[in-house]
């Protein structure tokens, strides 16, 4: 994943999925590029927590999935902690782990 | 002095421009130290009808008979539609489509004890990117997706058995 960041706006580019998004953490924004077929009723936003973190949440159809981005002190690293809501009400959460190249 | 005070200034920069967007970088993920839910990897297939309904964690994804006919998905996924269609005794194919266009195609199959559960899709763009080897064919590819057998070079193919041995052949 690469990001680039200019002016409070993120651009996340997957490789994996050959996918952009466009992260405004001024205007509270998050747009998906590059799918070859995206669903359309989809609604993201985004808010900066703090100057290392920031969230991004979508919601389709009232199921809402939540990411918090957070660099490290040492920005060395990052986590990514994305929460979705379970069968029972309690959200399932995997944490993933990046590390800078 | 001019090009030491300017390569000064440029990784001053340089330095405050990073300062400035700890998010600014390239970032590979670290599996081993990557934490999933434990509930995360439960997925739900159940007798329905005449049919299956099929829910990954928390979310009813879709359901109806393997017949091969298109119907609308279930809950948050009810603007997509999933096509099921039977293969063999013990699997199925479906396949998502969204604005009329297939999106994604996964096979599940269960094994012939009925203990394990595969699931496979066609390889992402990353994993086309990362093999060198030209088009194989879609009957390899599968074969090579569901872990029966690893396409190496050109040419030539591993085959891996159910214990992990691997035989190699041109």
């Amino acid at each position: 994943m690469i990001i680039a960041e200019s002016n409070g706006v993120l651009t996340m580019s997957n490789p994996v999925n050959d996918t952009r998004t466009i992260i405004d953490l001024n205007q509270s924004t998050a747009t998906v590029t590059g799918a070859p077929n995206p669903a359309t009723d989809i609604t993201r936003t985004a808010k900066r927590i703090d100057d290392r973190s920031f969230e991004m949440s979508t919601t389709r159809r009232g199921r809402l999935n939540t990411s918090v981005y957070r660099v490290s002190a040492d920005g060395k690293s990052m986590t990514i902690r994305f929460t979705s809501p379970g069968d029972d009400g309690k959200p399932l959460t995997t944490t993933s782990f990046y590390e800078r190249q | 002095m001019k090009t030491l005070l300017t390569a000064t200034l440029l990784l001053a920069f340089v330095a405050t421009a990073h300062a400035e967007s700890p998010f600014a970088g390239v970032w590979k993920q670290n599996r081993a130290k990557t934490q999933y839910d434990a509930n995360g990897g439960v997925l739900k297939i159940e007798a329905d009808g005449s049919g299956i309904r099929y829910s990954s964690p928390g979310l009813p994804v879709y359901g109806g008979p393997l017949d091969g006919s298109e119907r609308p998905g279930l809950g948050s996924m009810a603007a997509d539609t999933f096509k099921l269609t039977k293969r063999g005794d013990r699997g199925y194919e479906a396949v998502l489509s969204r604005n009329g266009k297939a999106v994604n195609r996964e096979v599940v199959e269960v094994s012939p004890d009925g203990k394990t559960l595969t699931t496979s899709s066609p390889p992402s763009r990353l994993e086309r990117m990362e093999s060198s080897r030209p088009p194989c064919s879609p009957i390899a590819g599968r074969a090579a997706r569901e872990g029966r057998i690893r396409l190496s070079a050109p040419g030539s193919r591993t085959a891996i058995s159910p214990s992990g041995e691997r035989s190699r052949s041109r």
